[in-house]
C-alpha cells in the first residue's frame, strides 16, 4: 500500500517537474520580451527627454531673444547689396584695402543661390556666377561690428541643385559642400585670409584623421 | 485500604483494524500534498499569467495619456512652432494634510507668487477630496513644492500645449481653448490650431508635424519690422503678408498687436483678431496697377502713351474727385505717369472708359467679391459696392468704395506680377512643382507691363522709399481715409503699400498696411504709405531676400526703356537729374 502511494508522489512528482520544465520555456519568452519592452519604453523616455531638452533650448533661444541679444550687443546687420560679389572678375577687382569705399575688416562666406524655382518671364536671370566676397561695412545699426561677408556659390557647374529656393535658403551663410574647390580658390586669392602655415596644419590634421579611419 | 489504579494495558488492536487507519493517515497525507501542489499550480498559473499579460503599450499609453497627443506645428524649415509638451500639475488632498496648513500655504505663496497666502490656506482648508493648486508648473517648481514635505501634495504629469517662439505669428498659429459647452474637451480655438483640429488629433496623422508655408525667419523679421514702425508712428495696428508668387504660399503673415499662445487669458479682443485675413479696408490708390491691368487686358488702353485729362478736378454728379494734395500734376497724364503720381483723376477717367462690368470682371477674377482663399476660418467678407453706379466704378478704380483683406491685396499683387496667374493662397507648405494650376486673369504680355510700371512707380514714383537697393523692387502705395460714423477721417489713414520683388523675375509678394499712423518727426509728419507703409517693406526685403534665395544685384534691372521715355521732364530739367 505504502509502495502505492510512493509510486504516485514519485508519478506527481515527474509531472510537476514536467510541467515546470515547460513553463520555463514561454516564462523565458515572456522575460525577454518585458526587457524589450521595457527597451522601448526607455527609448520612448530618452525621445521625450531629447524633445523636452530641444523645446526649450529653441523656447530659451526663440528669435525675439536672439533678436534682442543681436541689438543688445552683437548689432550685426543683414549684408547690403555690396557685400555680395557676382563672379571672379568682380571678387578678382575687389579692393580688400578699402573695400565699399570703408575700411575694414574683410571677412568671406559662401552661399548657395537657390535655383530659380519660377520665372514667368522664362530663363530670366543666368545663374549667380560663383564665388564672392563682402566686406566689413559700417551701417547705420552696425556701426562698430564687422559684418560678415557672404559668398555666393552658384549651382551652375556645381552638382544640380533641384530644390527650389525656400528649401535651400537655410544653407545660405553655410559653405556649400559642393563648392569646396572654389572656397579653396577664394581663400588662394587672399593670402592674408589663410598663412601657408596654417593650411599646413590643416591638411596635416586632416591626413591624419584619415589615417586613423582606416 | 489502599487503592492501587494502574494505567489499563490497551487492549491490542486485531491486524485488519490497524491497517485501515494507516490507510486512513496515508490518504490524509496524500490530500494534503495535493492541496499543497494545487497551491503551487495556482501560483504558477498567476505568475505565468502576470508574464504573458503585461504589454509594453499599456505602460507607454498610461505615461502619455490618451489625450495629450496633438501633433507638433513647424514651419517650411522644420522649426518647431507648436508642441505638446509634459507640463506638471500641483494638486492637494486637504483631507489628508498632516502640517500645518498656515505654514505650508505661506510657503505655497513664497514658492508661487500669483497668489498669496489666503488663496492658498483657502485651497488647503476646502471640503473637497482633491483640488488643484497651478497647472503647467515647471519642473524645478515642483522640486520646491516637493521639498515642503507635505504628503497631502500630490503631482502629475499634464499635458500643454506650448508655442516656443512666444507671440510669433500668434494669429496664424491660434490657441488652445475649453470647449463652450464641454469644459473638459480642450480644442484649438483659432488660425491653425482650430482650422486643422482633426489633422493635429486624428491618431493616424499626429505623429508627423502639420508643415506651415511660413518661414520663421521671415515671419520673426516682418513682426519685428512692423512692431518698430507701429511703435515709432504710434499707430493703432500693422499688418503684413509676404507670399511666394508662384505658388500661394503664404511665407509670412502678421498682424499687429499681437497676443500670447502660451497666455491667452490675458489678449484683449483687438489683439485676437486677425488683421490679415478678418479685417477689410479700403485700401486706396494700391488698387490702381489692378485698375490698369484691366485697362490692357479688356483693351481699353492699348498704348502706354495714351495720356488722360488730370488738369482739374473731376465733376461726376454731384461728387467731385481730385487728386491727393502734393501729388497734383493739373496737365494731362499717361499711363506711367498716372500711376507714378498715383492720379486719382486719370484712373477714374480710365475706369469710366472700361466700363462697370469689365472691372467688375476683373475684381472677380481676383476673388474681391468671396471671403480670402485659406484654410484659416478667421476670414471677413469683403465689402462689395451693392449697387455699380458710374461714380462707383470710378472710385473703386483708386480702391474707395470697395473693401478687401489685405491678404485680397496681397494676391492680386501677385497674379499682377507672376505672368497673369490666380492661385488661391495656402498657409502648408506644398511640396515642389505641386503649387495649384490656378486660373489665368492676365495675360503675360500685360503682366510683363505691370512689372515694368511697378518697378517705375519705386524707381521714379511714390515708392521710392520702398527701394530696398539690389531687390529691384517695385509696388504701389496706397493712403486711404479710415471710414467711420460721419463720413471718412481726414486725420486717420490706412497707408499701404503692395509691393514685389525682385522685378525682373518676381518671387515675392511682401505687403505691409500701418493703420491710423500719427504724425512724428519718425515720418517726417507724413502718415501717407510713402512715409508709413513703404520704409517698412524695404527693411524687411533687405533682411530677408537673401534668405529667401534673392540675391542682391545693383547691375540688374528691370528694362524701362520704352517707358522712361514717356515720362515728361519740366523745361530746363534733364532726365538724370530727375532721378
Amino acid at each position: 500500500m505504502i509502495a502505492v502511494a510512493w509510486k504516485m508522489l514519485v508519478w506527481f512528482g515527474v509531472g510537476v517537474a514536467l510541467a515546470l520544465g515547460v513553463l520555463i520555456v514561454p516564462l523565458h519568452v515572456a522575460a525577454e520580451r518585458k526587457k524589450l519592452d521595457a527597451t522601448t519604453t526607455q527609448v520612448a523616455q530618452a525621445e521625450r527627454d531629447i524633445r523636452a531638452l530641444e523645446t526649450e533650448f529653441e523656447t530659451r533661444a526663440n528669435i525675439a531673444q536672439l533678436e534682442k541679444w543681436n541689438g543688445d550687443t552683437l548689432r550685426l546687420a543683414a549684408p547690403v547689396a555690396g557685400q555680395y560679389l557676382r563672379d571672379e572678375a568682380a571678387l578678382a577687382s575687389l579692393d580688400f584695402n578699402a573695400p565699399l569705399n570703408g575700411g575694414g575688416d574683410v571677412r568671406m562666406a559662401s552661399a548657395i543661390v537657390p535655383s530659380q524655382a519660377f520665372s514667368p518671364t522664362g530663363p530670366v536671370g543666368e545663374p549667380a556666377a560663383p564665388v564672392a566676397a563682402s566686406v566689413a561695412a559700417p551701417t547705420a545699426n552696425a556701426p562698430t561690428a564687422p559684418v560678415a561677408m557672404a559668398a555666393i556659390t552658384a549651382p551652375r557647374r556645381a552638382a544640380p541643385l533641384p530644390s527650389p529656393a525656400i528649401v535651400r535658403t537655410a544653407s545660405i551663410v553655410k559653405t556649400a559642400p559642393t563648392a569646396r574647390p572654389r572656397v579653396q580658390a577664394v581663400a588662394m586669392l587672399d593670402r592674408k585670409l589663410l598663412s601657408d602655415s596654417m593650411l599646413g596644419d590643416l591638411t596635416s590634421g586632416a591626413s591624419a584623421e584619415a589615417r586613423r579611419l582606416r | 485500604m489502599s487503592i492501587v489504579v494502574a494505567r489499563p494495558m490497551p487492549g491490542r488492536r486485531p491486524a485488519g483494524q490497524r491497517h485501515a487507519l494507516i490507510q486512513t493517515a496515508h490518504m490524509r497525507l496524500m490530500i494534503l500534498l495535493l492541496l499543497f501542489a494545487a497551491a503551487i499550480i495556482v501560483v504558477l498559473i498567476r505568475l505565468a499569467a502576470l508574464a504573458f499579460a503585461s504589454d509594453a503599450g499599456s505602460t507607454r499609453t498610461a505615461m502619455i495619456g490618451e489625450n495629450w497627443s496633438r501633433a507638433d506645428i513647424v514651419d517650411r524649415n522644420g522649426e518647431p512652432l507648436a508642441r505638446t509638451i509634459e507640463a506638471w500639475g500641483i494638486g492637494v488632498h486637504p483631507g489628508k494634510i498632516l502640517g500645518d496648513k498656515r505654514e505650508i500655504a505661506n510657503r505655497l505663496a513664497v514658492l508661487m507668487p500669483a497668489h498669496d497666502a489666503a488663496y492658498f490656506y483657502q485651497r488647503l482648508t476646502m471640503d473637497v477630496n482633491f483640488t488643484y493648486l497651478e497647472h503647467h508648473a515647471s519642473p524645478s517648481l515642483v522640486t520646491q513644492v516637493h521639498a515642503i514635505g507635505e504628503p497631502a501634495l500630490t503631482f502629475e504629469k499634464e499635458a500643454e500645449r506650448l508655442y516656443p517662439q512666444s507671440t510669433m505669428a500668434a494669429h496664424v498659429l491660434g490657441f488652445l481653448g475649453h470647449n463652450k459647452n464641454d469644459a473638459r474637451i480642450i480644442e484649438g480655438q483659432g488660425g491653425i490650431e482650430r482650422a486643422f483640429e482633426d489633422r493635429l488629433t486624428n491618431p493616424a496623422e499626429r505623429g508627423t508635424p502639420l508643415a506651415l508655408s511660413l518661414d520663421y525667419r521671415v515671419q520673426a523679421a516682418m513682426e519685428s519690422e512692423l512692431g518698430a514702425a507701429m511703435t515709432a508712428f504710434q499707430a493703432k495696428g500693422a499688418t503684413g503678408v509676404v507670399l511666394d508668387v508662384a505658388t500661394g504660399e503664404v511665407i509670412a503673415m502678421a498682424s499687429l498687436p499681437v497676443f500670447n499662445p502660451n497666455k491667452v487669458a490675458g489678449a484683449n479682443r483687438e489683439s485676437l483678431r486677425n488683421n490679415v485675413t478678418q479685417s477689410v479696408y479700403e485700401l486706396g490708390s494700391t488698387f490702381k496697377p489692378i485698375t490698369m491691368a484691366a485697362a490692357m487686358e479688356s483693351g481699353t488702353v492699348t498704348s502706354m502713351a495714351r495720356r488722360f485729362d488730370a488738369t482739374k478736378p473731376m465733376k461726376v454728379g454731384r461728387f467731385t474727385i481730385h487728386d491727393d494734395r502734393g501729388d497734383e500734376q493739373n496737365r494731362w497724364l499717361n499711363i506711367p505717369e498716372t500711376l507714378i503720381y498715383s492720379s486719382n483723376i486719370a484712373t477714374a477717367r480710365i475706369a469710366d472708359e472700361i466700363g462697370a462690368a469689365k472691372m467688375q470682371a476683373m475684381f472677380k477674377r481676383l476673388g474681391f467679391d468671396t471671403k480670402p482663399d485659406i484654410e484659416l476660418r478667421e476670414k471677413g467678407r469683403p465689402i462689395w459696392p451693392t449697387f455699380w453706379a458710374r461714380t462707383t466704378v470710378m472710385t473703386t478704380a483708386y480702391g474707395h468704395g470697395i473693401a478687401i483683406t489685405p491678404l485680397h491685396l496681397a494676391n492680386a499683387y501677385a497674379t499682377l506680377v507672376n505672368g497673369g496667374i490666380w492661385r488661391p493662397t495656402t498657409l502648408l507648405r506644398l511640396a515642389p512643382g505641386k503649387a495649384p494650376a490656378g486660373r489665368r486673369v492676365l495675360s503675360e504680355a500685360t503682366s510683363a507691363r505691370m512689372r515694368q510700371l511697378l518697378r517705375l512707380i519705386v524707381l521714379r514714383g511714390t515708392g521710392r522709399k520702398g527701394e530696398a537697393p539690389g531687390y529691384r523692387v517695385g509696388g504701389k502705395t496706397g493712403t486711404a481715409e479710415v471710414p467711420g460714423a460721419g463720413g471718412y477721417s481726414k486725420t486717420a489713414n490706412v497707408s499701404t503699400f503692395a509691393a514685389a520683388f525682385p522685378m525682373d523675375n518676381p518671387r515675392y509678394v511682401v505687403l505691409t498696411m500701418m493703420d491710423s499712423p500719427k504724425r512724428v518727426k519718425e515720418n517726417q509728419f507724413q502718415t501717407t504709405a510713402a512715409y508709413t507703409a513703404a520704409p517698412v517693406v524695404s527693411r524687411v526685403v533687405m533682411r530677408v531676400g537673401s534668405m529667401l534665395g534673392v540675391m542682391p544685384d545693383n547691375g540688374k534691372d528691370v528694362d524701362e526703356s520704352d517707358i522712361l521715355p514717356l515720362l515728361w521732364q519740366p523745361p530746363g530739367e534733364t532726365r538724370a537729374n530727375a532721378e
